[in-house]
């Protein structure tokens, strides 16, 4: 949810966000249990990409590869989709927080921790989102090149 | 139309339904354990990935038919398909992803599957074999309704 809004521009660039903004964020530790695994549509970047936030559970090697089969199965150019692994740069603290508060339902403890979290590890999403947007860019230009050959 | 039959790797159900479906199997009597264990290695179903669609082949219908060994939370996976097939553009009804664990009933499919886990680490093919022994036709009555109807995508049966 936090690299989509960064990538969506709607967290800042160029400072660490406030606790509260993060709180605010739309979706931000709020996906019920029987959400989980549903793609979440969250607006469109300036390059007309579309940017979805996914939860994989536990099991995410599992579901990656139900992802790709199915991306195979219907024919779909696999290069129109990125998926991206934001929970490598995740701070500890967002999995205990999220754990609290979504687990054990301790809402008001656990979502400031897991933001905290997000805070600590807000220049390691930036960087992850930036690389994202390079590729992209790269992948798009490959694909121009190939229709002009 | 895709039609995905899909269940916990340690039962056979999924690979099993996919051969009736296919009619390498019998839908009006029970075939002999060694048919059983011919078609499961036929489709490699030991060797088989967990969350990764295998395709089975044709029917007579030019339906695409397919087999899914997946874990034992089938929320997220119901949701990653219905949400992505949502993406990928598919139509709704074009593909059907069949749970083929729900033929077996719930309480047996809780002890049997647990036996059947237990027999996988042991390297044993009996119980999952008992288990289609024991619901064989409730898989044939599922995929004769599969074949008659299309179903809601993601919802299963």
């Amino acid at each position: 949810m936090i690299a989509a809004a960064i990538h969506l521009r709607k967290l800042p660039w160029d400072r660490l966000p406030t606790l509260a903004e993060l709180v605010k964020q739309e979706r931000f530790d709020r996906t019920e249990n029987r959400e989980i695994g549903t793609p979440f549509f969250m607006g469109r970047d300036g390059e007309g990409n579309e940017i979805y936030a996914l939860g994989l559970g536990p099991d995410k090697v599992m579901i990656r590869r139900t992802i790709a089969s199915l991306i195979k199965i219907l024919a779909y150019p696999p290069r129109e989709i990125l998926l991206v692994d934001t929970l490598v740069c995740i701070h500890s603290l967002t999995r205990i927080g999220g754990f609290l508060s979504r687990r054990l339902g301790l809402v008001s403890c656990g979502r400031p921790l897991a933001a905290l979290g997000i805070r600590l590890s807000y220049r390691g999403l930036l960087e992850l989102v930036q690389a994202t947007m390079a590729q992209c860019q790269r992948q798009r230009n490959d694909l121009d090149l190939n229709r002009e050959i | 139309m895709h039609i995905i039959y899909h269940c916990p790797h340690p039962s056979y159900a999924a690979v099993v339904a996919a051969a009736i479906h296919l009619g390498l199997l019998p839908p009006d009597q029970k075939p002999p354990p060694r048919s059983l264990l011919e078609i499961v290695d036929h489709f490699a179903w030991n060797r088989a990935e967990r969350g990764r669609i295998y395709p089975a082949g044709l029917d007579e219908g030019g339906n695409s038919i397919y087999f899914l060994p997946r874990g034992f939370n089938l929320t997220i996976l119901q949701n990653v398909v219905a949400g992505f097939s949502a993406i990928l553009g598919v139509d709704k009804g074009e593909l059907s992803l069949v749970d083929a664990e729900l033929a077996a009933g719930r309480h047996w499919r809780r002890g049997a599957l647990f036996v059947c886990s237990l027999g996988r680490i042991a390297g044993s093919r009996f119980f999952p074999l008992l288990e289609i022994e024991r619901n064989y036709f409730a898989l044939v009555r599922l995929v004769e309704e599969q074949r008659g109807r299309g179903q809601p995508l993601g919802k299963g049966k």
